[in-house]
């Protein structure tokens, strides 16, 4: 394939003088020739502002200028630069930011190895204004769901031009949020969404951009921001009203607004076991039902108990007393096997969505339900999961992620409100697995891949349903502002056998060797100590340093 | 398959042979009605029904078209003669019954007497004003009749008499012959009946009929009864939810969890062949790069030593 031609749109507004140079030095800079700088003044009142433009057009016939006569605004001048662009593909970049010297390089790349690409974005950092590189952001790869809590692309963002055009250039309607609302316009309709996991942007934290963070700035942004989120769920379906975070202002809340409830089976399988709950002894299975009847708003559900041989029949005559009419009892015989229980709770049920349920749970959210079908109920959807916590309050679970393809429970024990690099428990996100202790997926989904799999009959095969489901291009969940109270006991790792993991791996090692929705540049969800080396020896140094190097995208 | 007649008006027994000519027998009658497999096996089978339960020893095909039943019958060692109204269709006649077969009409008396006439899908073709010459001599010709003629097929040209078969049967009895309801002929068609000439008493020929129509009858009652009986346990079945047959459901559940257990084990083979082809494509690899190493550095005295003993060192040896 012909190398792409880069439009670099890049609305100028009065910027002082030395950072526009730098801006400006940093696109001439790049080591992949193949672009076009379309800068849109939009009327700077500074007069310098026009001379350095002029000169850098004088000097290189790849920087165009157009100077408005009368300022527009963000999303005028920036439609202004697009009206400008000609090339195949449009970067954004703001007039007092940084491009790194290989970012082109590793972007077309990226175009290189998927020609159907519509939108890519890489990892940025922060630039001071005296030049001092701050807070990279290691990101994941493309998550929809993340996308509607969080502008996490954000820098460096390339889209294809004539998806852009297609979907209307800019929105004036969202001022302030406009490059959110244009990737969501974007993405809903892109064929491939591809994450660079470099950091090839840098973002100058000055008084006045929104870098330097609060709300005080750009007020305006963060509620322009609200209402496009609540735009596009509105395009694609998403049954949600989008609230805004109050103390973070850059993230946003979905809650859940059915049009209807459809039939949901929770699917519970017990032994009858009794065990502490605060201070007190409880069966858990009394305890988690009476708890799903008394705490929970929605009304169309059945509870599928699936018990084994060893039930107290007490027990059972005691659901049967809370349960009612909504329960279902089934009979459970054979070695013990979570996976056999699970799948013959589902074929039992009727729902149209099915809940996996631990017995050892307890409803803390009242619309925990709600949420659940609101994401279950997209097409693309393959599971949902929630935060879970242990009695005392403490993180057991928030999503899955996989560290080398060994599963793990990121920032398990953290206490309740610790938020996690990039409020990694704070937002809505996709991940690779979410725990089958309290875990939605479609029925349709589940006959599909053949329910949970008979091969993992103690741990991992909520892991390996997740896998299953991920493979056949669904996404998985995670949805921070479902919290239930897991009374996993907690002095205790589960006992996983060496083979388990080792069968996991030979089934999924391809996929999960590289987490998509970790980083590089982290471990345990958190970043290395040597990828901040990396990124510090990768950054570039002074600009009278710097010598024209032949780009080699190295793996 | 043909016929017609001499004695209607001359633009109609002009337009005799463009009727049966070679568009009819390639449109009209089914499959393209011409020397193939199926004409062949089709009148070879016949032949050997009408030898096996008739026995003749001399037989007419009347409105023969192309011979092929005179042909399978004189295969068979009967002597069988054909004619036909067609000179199209007798010309095209295999070589070694074409002496048998002639051009003819039905309307015309028959030259000799026979043991059998057969007479398959011909009287439909012959105008009602004529019909009951061509009776009658058919009748002349031989004391059996095997006689097809389509009861309610109205939509081709050439069909210009169709009747119910009561009326064939009635007209054949004015000349002394009635229906054979021992023998069942429905390998010629399913309307088909043998005429025998009889000379047994009317109390006779009614019981004989009334026999054969008791049995019908008796045999329509009890299909009847046994197809209400069906639907009513269809219905029945219909009606009960799935909890009422618990036995059927718990079959059913089972089965879902073995259609579950199946499919994901599939999908777990499949994964597992996956992670084990990239893992064969990586040893693969290594395996290459250490033949290369080997290969550059293999005549460099002592290095093949120390590379054995690296790769000991490292397990891999």
């Amino acid at each position: 394939m012909a190398a792409p031609r880069f439009s670099i749109l890049t609305p100028v507004y009065n910027t002082p003088a030395g950072v526009l140079e730098k801006m400006l030095a940093s696109v001439e800079t790049q080591d992949y020739g193949s672009w076009e700088l379309c800068l849109y003044d939009d009327a700077s009142t500074e007069p310098h502002v026009r001379e350095i433009l002029a000169a850098a057009a004088a000097r290189d016939a790849r920087i165009r200028v157009e100077f408005a006569e009368r300022n527009s605004g963000i999303v005028g001048a920036s439609n202004g630069a697009l009206a400008m662009a000609g090339g195949e593909f449009i970067a954004l970049l703001d007039h007092d930011d940084l491009l790194h010297p290989d970012a082109l390089g590793h972007v077309s790349a990226a175009i290189d190895g998927a020609p159907d690409v519509d939108y890519l974005y890489t990892d940025e950092d922060k630039i001071t204004a005296s030049g001092q590189h701050r807070d990279p952001f290691f990101k994941p790869d493309w998550s929809p769901e993340r996308m509607r809590t969080q502008m996490y692309t954000c820098h460096l963002s390339v889209l294809r031009r004539s998806v852009v055009e297609e979907v209307g250039g800019f929105d004036p309607e969202f001022e302030g949020s406009q490059d959110w609302d244009l990737v969501l316009k974007v993405t809903e309709r892109a064929r491939r969404v591809i994450h660079v996991p470099r950091i090839l942007y840098h973002w100058r934290m000055l008084e006045t951009s929104a870098a330097a963070g609060g709300e005080a700035v750009k007020p305006y942004a963060f509620e322009a921001g609200k209402r496009a989120v609540q735009a596009h769920c509105d395009r694609t379906g998403l049954q949600a009203e989008v609230e805004r975070d109050p103390i973070d202002p850059g993230i946003l809340h979905l809650q859940p607004r059915l049009k209807s409830e459809p039939l949901v089976s929770i699917v519970i399988p017990t032994a009858g076991q009794r065990r502490d709950v605060r201070f007190e002894e409880v069966v858990l299975v009394v305890h988690c039902v009476r708890s799903i009847l008394e705490d929970s708003s929605y009304e169309n559900l059945e509870i599928v108990v699936v018990y084994g041989e060893a039930t107290p029949p007490e027990v059972l005559e005691e659901l049967r007393e809370i349960g009612g009419e909504r329960l279902r009892l089934v009979p459970y015989e054979g070695k013990f096997n979570f996976s056999a229980k699970i799948n013959l709770g589902a074929v039992r049920s009727r729902g149209e969505h099915l809940l996996l349920l631990n017995d050892d749970i307890e409803v803390r959210t009242e619309d925990w339900i709600e949420r659940m079908v609101m994401y279950s109920e997209q097409e693309g959807v393959g599971a949902v999961g929630g935060k879970l916590l242990w009695g005392d309050g403490r993180l057991q679970h928030v999503g899955v992620a996989f560290d080398a393809g060994r599963p793990g429970h990121y920032h398990r024990g953290f206490a309740e409100d610790y938020k996690g690099y990039s409020n990694y428990t704070l937002i809505a996100r996709n991940c690779l697995a979410v725990t089958g202790a309290c875990l939605m997926t479609r029925r349709s989904v589940f006959d599909q891949l053949g329910g949970l799999s008979m091969s993992f009959p103690v741990n991992f095969n909520d892991v390996d349903y997740c896998l299953k489901a991920y493979k056949e291009g669904l996404r998985i969940v995670y949805d921070p502002d479902l919290i239930m109270y897991h009374f996993e006991s907690s002095s205790r790792d589960p006992e996983v056998k060496e083979w388990e993991l080792n069968l996991l791996q030979d089934r999924w090692l391809a996929m999960t060797m590289n987490d998509p929705f970790g980083n590089p540049a982290l471990t345990h969800g958190l970043p290395r100590i040597s990828s901040y080396v990396s990124w510090v020896k990768r950054r570039p140094g002074p600009l009278w340093k710097r010598q024209r190097r032949r780009f080699e995208p190295t793996r | 398959m043909s016929e017609q007649s001499s004695s209607i008006s001359p633009a109609r027994q002009g337009a005799g042979s463009v009727e049966f000519g070679r568009y009819y027998y390639r449109h009209d009658c089914g499959i393209p009605y011409e020397r193939n497999e199926h004409w062949l096996g089709f009148f070879g089978a016949m032949a050997d029904a009408i030898v096996r339960d008739l026995r003749p020893s001399t037989v007419l095909d009347a409105g023969c078209a192309k011979g092929f039943l005179v042909e399978a019958l004189r295969n068979r060692g009967v002597e069988a003669w054909g004619i036909d109204v067609s000179e199209e269709a007798i010309s095209e006649v295999h070589e070694s019954v074409r002496e048998y077969c002639q051009v003819g009409s039905l309307t015309e008396p028959l030259p000799r007497r026979y043991d059998l006439v057969v007479c398959v899908e011909v009287l439909e073709h012959i105008p009602a004003a004529e019909a009951n010459a061509a009776i009658a001599n058919i009748c002349a010709a031989g004391d059996r009749i095997l006689l097809s003629t389509t009861p309610d097929d109205f939509s081709e040209a050439t069909h210009l008499n169709v009747q119910p078969p009561e009326l064939w049967s009635a007209a054949i009895a004015q000349n002394g012959l009635l229906r054979d309801t021992e023998h069942d002929v429905s390998y010629v068609t399913p309307w088909a009946a043998l005429y025998t000439r009889s000379e047994e008493p009317l109390a006779e020929a009614v019981r004989r009929y009334d026999r054969s129509w008791w049995r019908l009858r008796r045999e329509t009652d009890q299909l009847r009864d046994s197809l209400l009986s069906a639907h009513s346990r269809l219905a029945e079945l219909e009606d009960q939810p799935g909890e009422s047959r618990p036995e059927l459901q718990a079959e059913v559940d089972r089965l879902n969890e073995e259609v579950l257990k199946l499919r994901d084990l599939l999908i777990g083979k499949d994964a597992e062949l996956g992670v084990a082809k990239g893992k064969l494509a990586m040893y693969e690899d290594g395996r290459e790069r250490l033949e290369n190493v080997k290969r550059r550095f293999g005549k460099v005295p002592g290095f093949g030593m120390l590379l054995h003993l690296f790769l000991r060192l490292v397990g891999r040896g």
